[in-house]
């Protein structure tokens, strides 16, 4: 094995990737169940809650066991770490539309920009929640939001709006503007900063 | 003890888990208040369906506590110490489920203050209701933190909390579902329900077994210290769920004949409603009174104005009761936080008009509908006077050519226009002579 492979695998392996595959993969089956179902509106909330459950399992990969013994290392971490994030929020993000136009129920598929800014605004609020807690407790703030979002349903003044920006339809620029500012602003923090340290390990 | 209790309530997310639980219930209980304000029934479903969103939170919160000596990596230096396992979790357990309880209690104490005034029937079963509840709360938070000790991943809160709202989500979507003993046993929330039909208590019974049997397991499960123990610990759960579903009932709502006993105005008794709905009697009083005079020439013109207690809610497989065309019966689902009834004066003399006239409910065609009503618009026009600027033009021809009648006539015609919109037929038809009595 090449230093480069080994030290991908180790990276890989330290953030928990293979499990966190594998909730990719039930949050894909779960697409699909959502896609099958009859009734529109269930099929849109079971399709949003496996974007959720797909982002559950990022935050655990936000950070090693030990976030201070990596920093002291001379890698590229910033690189890592944008490389990180976008392939990560990119596998999810392609494999619920590759399930969701697989299913071919077009009727009552969850619309692509839908899915691209749920999938990619709740990937970057993890990342910014690592930032802020740390990458253990990161899951909290995207989750519970996402999971209120989804029993609140969508409300019309513009509060909320952008508080229930993933369950508009049709977006509005409220509800488009939101997700955007937490995808620009939570990659941004978490690239520059990286997993708040320390609180890992705990 | 107690000091253990206090230090773990100050150093543990309990006080978290409290607000946002509080304001979690709070605020789901307060999006349909109208719903429960004045009576108990609802506010037990509503109370109960608050389990949607607060479980998973709870769940989530107690996964997250259970995992906390993993966490910080000591959970070898604890199994070192000569206490015992389960008196040194105690305190973790107490605080955290009670931080959970007192939530809910709050907020329960909060809503059955405020129906407590406005309420003016009580089968005396909502405290069961609420009762079982809380029970499925604490249980909850004791699988929790068996899940948090068992499960030897930071995902678990998460992906719990989750699952959870996905089983709830779907069990929710599955809207009218058959009656299944098994499901409505293990479902936190109630099944479907309204003011005029109540929850059999041994629903209730069945359910508080089966979360408490879920409880042990959770407290099995946190004890547990091998894999033998733990997947031993989930034979109460089985069990529970056994005994629940053998104790349900097969039909858990059934109707509540003490809820829609009527309470009709003292004067005259021309005027009705339902026990449970007596709050909306001053409302409904004057704009049925003014139909019934309205209606007092009219041959064979109703004697008497009722509540039906229907609701969209849920569909009654009771034979529907013989229609006496005497009596007409008024659905009033729009009520106020106090009991009244939520329509503009206007409205609820139209709607009460037109029940007088014709029964839409038996017009299955969306044009025999509007035919119906349009003979309805008509004959509430020109009996009570209202405006008639909205008539449509079928109606407006209607209403010209009752006007033009002589007053025996035209009483005969509204009669006859009223017996064939009770039954089905064409009321349009008998105002204007064209195929009367079809």
């Amino acid at each position: 094995m090449t230093p480069g492979l080994r030290g991908l695998v180790l990276h890989l392996r330290s953030r928990a990737i293979p499990a966190t595959a594998v909730v990719f993969l039930c949050a894909a089956a779960l697409t699909w169940a959502g896609c099958r179902m009859d009734d529109p509106g269930g099929s849109r909330m079971v399709r949003l809650i496996a974007v959720v459950l797909g982002v559950a399992a990022v935050a655990r990969t936000l950070a090693g066991p030990d976030e201070e013994l990596e920093r002291g290392t001379p890698a590229r971490w910033r690189l890592i770490r944008a490389l990180h994030l976008t392939l990560l929020g990119g596998a999810l993000l392609g494999l619920l539309a590759a399930v969701g136009l697989l299913a071919g129920r077009q009727t009552h598929a969850v619309p692509l920009g839908t899915l691209v800014q749920a999938v990619s605004a709740l990937t970057a609020t993890t990342a910014l929640a690592a930032v802020l807690f740390g990458a253990q407790a990161a899951w909290a703030p995207p989750v519970g939001w996402a999971l209120l979002m989804l029993a609140v349903g969508p409300r019309d003044n513009i509060t909320g709006e952008a508080l229930t920006w993933m369950v508009q339809e049709p977006h509005t620029d409220v509800s488009r503007t939101v997700p955007a500012v937490l995808t620009v602003v939570g990659a941004a923090a978490y690239i520059r900063w990286g997993s708040r340290g320390g609180s890992s390990g705990r | 003890m107690f000091r253990m209790v206090r230090l773990e309530a100050k150093r543990s997310i309990a006080l978290a888990l409290f607000l946002v639980m509080a304001a979690v219930t709070r605020a789901f209980l307060w999006m349909d208040v109208q719903e429960w304000a004045a009576s108990w029934t609802p506010l037990v479903s509503s109370m109960r369906a608050t389990a949607w969103t607060g479980l998973p939170v709870v769940l989530a919160a107690a996964i997250w506590h259970g995992g906390r000596e993993r966490r910080n990596a000591v959970t070898e230096l604890f199994a070192a110490t000569p206490r015992p396992r389960p008196v040194r979790l105690l305190p973790a357990v107490v605080v955290l489920a009670g931080a959970a309880v007192l939530a809910v209690t709050a907020v329960v104490v909060w809503a059955a203050v405020i129906v407590s005034g406005h309420a003016t029937f009580s089968d005396g079963e909502w405290p069961l209701g609420l009762a079982v509840g809380l029970l499925a709360t604490v249980a909850v938070t004791l699988l929790g933190l068996g899940i948090g000790r068992a499960a030897p991943t930071p995902v678990a809160a998460p992906l719990g909390a989750v699952l959870l709202f996905l089983i709830l989500t779907v069990s929710r979507i599955r809207d009218g579902r058959p009656a299944n003993r098994l499901v409505d046993t293990v479902l936190p929330m109630l099944p479907v329900t309204d003011d005029f039909h109540r929850v059999l208590p041994s629903l209730s019974l069945a359910q508080s077994v089966w979360f408490a049997a879920l409880g042990v397991t959770g407290v099995l499960l946190t004890v547990a210290a091998t894999t033998r123990a733990r997947v031993l610990a989930l034979a109460p759960a089985v069990a529970g769920m056994a005994v629940g579903a053998l104790l349900a009932p097969s039909g858990a709502i059934v109707p509540a004949p003490r809820a829609t006993e009527l309470v009709c105005s003292p004067e005259d008794s021309r005027v009705c409603v339902t026990k449970v709905h007596s709050r909306a009697l001053p409302d409904l009083l004057a704009p049925a009174r003014r139909v019934l005079d309205a209606f007092a020439e009219v041959p064979g013109g109703p004697k008497r104005i009722q509540e039906d207690p229907v609701t969209w809610k849920l569909e009654d497989d009771r034979p529907a009761a013989a229609k006496d065309p005497g009596t007409v019966r008024v659905q009033l689902p729009n009520r106020t936080q106090e009991g009244g009834i939520r329509w503009e004066p206007a409205t609820l003399l139209d709607v009460v008009a037109r029940n007088a006239v014709v029964d839409l409910d038996c017009f299955s065609g969306a044009q025999e509908r509007a035919r119906a009503g349009d003979a309805a618009s008509a004959i509430t026009a020109l009996l009570l006077g209202t405006p008639t600027d909205k008539l449509g033009p079928l109606a407006r021809t209607a209403y010209d050519t009752l006007r033009a009648l002589p007053a025996e006539e035209r009483y005969r015609r509204i009669g006859d226009s009223r017996k064939a919109g009770l039954t089905c037929g064409d009321p349009l038809g008998a105002i204007t002579g064209e195929g009367a009595g079809r």
